[in-house]
């Protein structure tokens, strides 16, 4: 498995070279939970996501099945423990969305972006290309831009969706970049 | 000779549904508290009994406060207690008397374990499908009297036994609406030589929205729905020292409807029963109606 292989790369990429990261921050926290649907339940999400992930800031957003959370400044995100509060709470967690504003690193094969507070590593894949089993994890334009923005060690600011990896930093899902010049 | 037991009966399926985090009025649902929650449950509940075949001409006034509390262990299972404060009231006509007898205090404990078999979560929307068992504890009085003597049983606070009881109930909770489902059996056991008869309780509820008709886009909002149940009980003949007596059991169907405003922090309700089916044996007297208000509150 290919994307297997690069991601093991990236892994001893990170060990290797204890790439230290520059600058960034997560906002915008916008987790998409299943099963939330009369206003007596809420309390339980602001509570777990509070005490279990860290989480402050909670807004239940019923209609559209959305909570916007933020993290204090310098703690990073744990996505396991947002998903295990979210279950706690009694309901699922179908996705996270957010925005990381950080600077770009290149591990092996892999792209990522990196946490200067909290050491949050996310690794970077093309929304268009979510088919990474038999295709590459960016698309040639999306890795030119991250390339640019990586050797220039300029901040970059990608909002993009969360998902796991096992026993591996979780992934983004870029659907959004914009360079930050400062 | 049943009241009593109605009541007991009653109370225990109208206790579940404040294991909810999610509300029907008088019926249990499915769906279960999160980890580390507290809910508080107080109700106010009147029963009036005044259609007596007999030339006793018996009114019968309940009223019940049970006051429950449940808290979620995991999400999956919780405990519940509830406390019920009685008074009851008997007027009834005796060689041409008119006498008043009654009794107030404590009634049976209720112990109950909840356990969530069965989640599906969607967008907006959930479906659940919970257990529940324990048992009611004999904390009330079984042996009052008054000037006159010892009181009937009707009367008692207490059944005088411990009665397992066993369930499972059925959520559909969406933004719009909610179905419940509930069943639950109670197996009563002899004291002092007296077996009330096993209770079958069945319930099927449905909830709308009626306001805010229109959601808004972001946060949370208070909701007013309407509440329509259907709260049927059927109950065995009750032994005294294994005989049957005849008039006790029988099958009683009540449609609750109500209307309830839920928040974040408390869900506030009133409904009231209307008995459409009353089959009950030999002469015992019917009820009228129940009026139910009540509030809980999370924590």
């Amino acid at each position: 498995m290919r994307n297997g292989a690069a991601i093991v790369l990236v892994m001893l990429g990170l060990v290797l070279s204890g790439s230290a990261p520059v600058a960034a921050e997560i906002e915008g926290i916008q987790l998409q939970v299943d099963g939330l649907s009369c206003p007596f339940c809420a309390l339980g999400l602001d509570k777990r996501l509070k005490q279990r992930a860290g989480l402050e800031g909670i807004q239940v957003h019923l209609k559209q099945g959305v909570t916007e959370a933020a993290l204090p400044r310098g703690q990073g995100l744990d996505v396991g423990k947002v998903r295990l509060a979210v279950q706690e709470a009694g309901f699922t967690l179908r996705g996270i969305k957010l925005t990381v504003i950080g600077t770009i690193s290149q591990n092996g094969d892999h792209m990522t972006v990196t946490s200067r507070h909290d050491g949050t590593t996310f690794l970077l894949f093309d929304a268009e290309h979510q088919d990474t089993e038999v295709g590459p994890a960016l698309s040639q334009a999306l890795r030119q831009q991250l390339e640019h923005a990586g050797q220039t060690k300029r901040l970059v600011k990608l909002r993009g969706l969360v998902h796991e990896h096992v026993g591996l930093p979780a992934g983004l899902m870029v659907e959004a970049i914009e360079e930050l010049f400062e | 000779m049943t009241w009593r037991r109605w009541l007991i009966a009653g109370l225990a399926v109208f206790m579940l549904p404040a294991s909810a985090s999610g509300v029907a009025i008088n019926s249990d649902v499915g769906l279960t508290p999160f980890k580390g929650q507290w809910i508080y449950r107080s109700q106010l509940r009147y029963t009036k009994k005044a259609d007596d075949p007999s030339p006793q001409d018996r009114k019968f006034d309940v009223v019940t406060m049970p006051q429950t509390l449940v808290y979620g262990l995991t999400e999956k299972a919780s405990v519940i207690l509830t406390i019920p404060f009685l008074s009851k009231e008997l007027d009834s006509t005796t060689d041409g008397i008119r006498t008043s007898r009654g009794d107030a205090g404590l009634g049976d404990l209720l112990l109950l374990g909840k356990y969530r078999l069965y989640a599906k979560d969607y967008p907006t929307a959930a479906s659940r499908f919970s257990i529940v068992a324990g048992t009611d504890l004999p904390t009330g009085q079984s042996g009052d009297a008054d000037a006159r003597g010892k009181l009937p049983r009707d009367l008692q606070l207490g059944s005088g036994s411990a009665d397992p009881l066993v369930g499972g109930a059925y959520t559909w909770q969406s933004l719009d609406d909610e179905w419940d489902a509930s069943l639950t059996y109670q197996f009563n056991t002899t004291a002092n030589k007296f077996e009330f008869g096993d209770v079958l309780t069945y319930t099927v509820a449905y909830q709308r929205r009626v306001w805010p008709f229109t959601l808004p886009e972001r946060g949370l909002y208070a909701q007013w729905n309407v509440v329509l149940e259907a709260n049927g009980q059927w109950e065995q003949q009750a032994q005294d020292h294994s005989r049957r007596i005849d008039n006790t059991g029988g099958h009683l169907l009540f449609l609750s409807p109500g209307v309830q405003v839920a928040t974040k922090y408390f869900v506030a309700e009133t409904s009231i029963q209307l008995p459409v089916l009353q089959n009950l044996n030999g002469n015992q007297i019917e009820p009228d109606f129940v009026l139910v208000a009540s509030v809980r509150a999370t924590f």
